[in-house]
């Protein structure tokens, strides 16, 4: 497995553009997910110059999971769009908060992957440890994600010091949360 | 949804989605210097005010390291309402292919209603081939919510969750968590 990291312009335009066609197939194609966005590529306004990607490849050089990482001195995901995740607490500016979302682990090419699955690789809680290393590097202290619960399982599974801001959300039937997790 | 906010120190209001409710409690003694502490019951939720030791303890709010912060004391008194409960269909955390279902697993997810929330969701499990099906809290419980002890000192994180587990071990989980997924899957 090899790992891609950097920011929106240090990565190709071409590993963008497949970032954003694996997306699209995890999060609207598989997951369901309503997104206002362009057919056959999921990206949205926190897609930008300041994103940092971590992407991982097979051996093949096909993706089988990403990360998005944003500064919270930029607008972000929880801000602009889940602030109630918060439980109250005003959206986090700092330069040493940085936002974790649109994580998912998945070879598309795997048969059998149940509906609503996001992670199926023995290699999530490798690309979770790459994505905080990442974060770290740029100055993290704390990471706030978005994400479905099944990333507070990950991150206990990879002995990351982490808890819920609040409780969940509902949607499309699924619960989504924000989580505060520990860089160390 | 419900919010509960101490205006100031001598006024109470308490909102409801029905309709908004102010609940005014006037205390005509200096409320610094005086022992006060006031339970009320609405609708069934209680909710307390005091001012003995640190006030803030015993008024819902977050800190910025997002945790709600409060004694077991206190948190007797809210109750506790379930939110949602799902079925892990394979095993969609740990990567794990299951042939035959031997087991069910899920998360059930319980919150206040209160604002801000206290969250507490956990994972179990019911195994199916047992005679008496019983379900089985799976780990510990994922939360925002940081119990103190008497002197205001953080539990530590350990020591947090076994407490929690206590807290979940003495609801009334289970028939919540069946008839929310007999509803959402069957």
């Amino acid at each position: 497995m090899e790992f891609i990291i950097g920011s929106s312009e240090s990565i190709s335009d071409n590993v963008k553009a497949e970032v954003f066609s694996y997306r699209y197939k995890v999060f609207v194609e598989q997951l369901g997910w309503e997104l206002d966005t362009p057919f056959d590529r999921e990206v949205d306004q926190f897609d930008h110059e300041n994103t940092i990607y971590v992407i991982a490849k097979n051996q093949q050089r096909e993706i089988i999971g990403c990360a998005r990482l944003l500064p919270t001195t930029m607008p972000y995901l929880l801000e602009e769009v889940f602030p109630e995740l918060l439980n109250g607490l005003a959206p986090p500016k700092s330069s040493d908060i940085w936002e974790l979302s649109r994580f998912t682990s998945l070879d598309l090419k795997e048969k059998g992957i149940p509906e609503n699955t996001q992670f199926s690789l023995d290699s999530t809680v490798d690309l979770l440890k790459q994505t905080i290393q990442c974060a770290k590097r740029q100055g993290a202290k704390k990471i706030i994600s978005v994400s479905p619960i099944g990333v507070e399982r990950l991150l206990r599974k990879a002995g990351f010091k982490a808890h819920r801001a609040g409780p969940p959300k509902i949607i499309d039937g699924y619960p989504l949360v924000a989580c505060w997790i520990e860089v160390e | 949804m419900s919010s509960f906010v101490l205006a100031d120190n001598n006024i109470c209001i308490w909102s409801s989605s029905q309709g908004v409710i102010f609940l005014f409690i006037f205390i005509s003694i200096d409320f610094k210097y005086a022992a006060v502490e006031v339970e009320l019951e609405f609708k069934g939720m209680f909710v307390h005010v005091s001012n003995q030791g640190d006030q803030k303890h015993d008024v819902l709010y977050v800190s910025t390291d997002g945790y709600i912060r409060l004694t077991e004391k206190t948190l007797d008194i809210i109750p506790m309402r379930h939110l949602d409960s799902g079925l892990f269909v394979s095993d969609q955390v740990h990567g794990l292919k299951v042939d035959v279902v031997s087991e069910l697993t899920g998360y059930t997810e319980w919150s206040s209603q209160t604002s801000p929330s206290i969250s507490i969701g956990w994972d179990w499990k019911l195994n199916c081939f047992k005679e008496s099906r019983t379900y089985e809290i799976v780990g510990a419980p994922f939360s925002n919510l940081l119990l103190q002890d008497e002197f205001s000192n953080d539990l530590t994180v350990g020591e947090n969750l076994k407490r929690i587990s206590k807290i979940i071990n003495k609801l009334d989980w289970v028939d919540d968590l069946k008839g929310h997924i007999s509803k959402k899957y069957v």
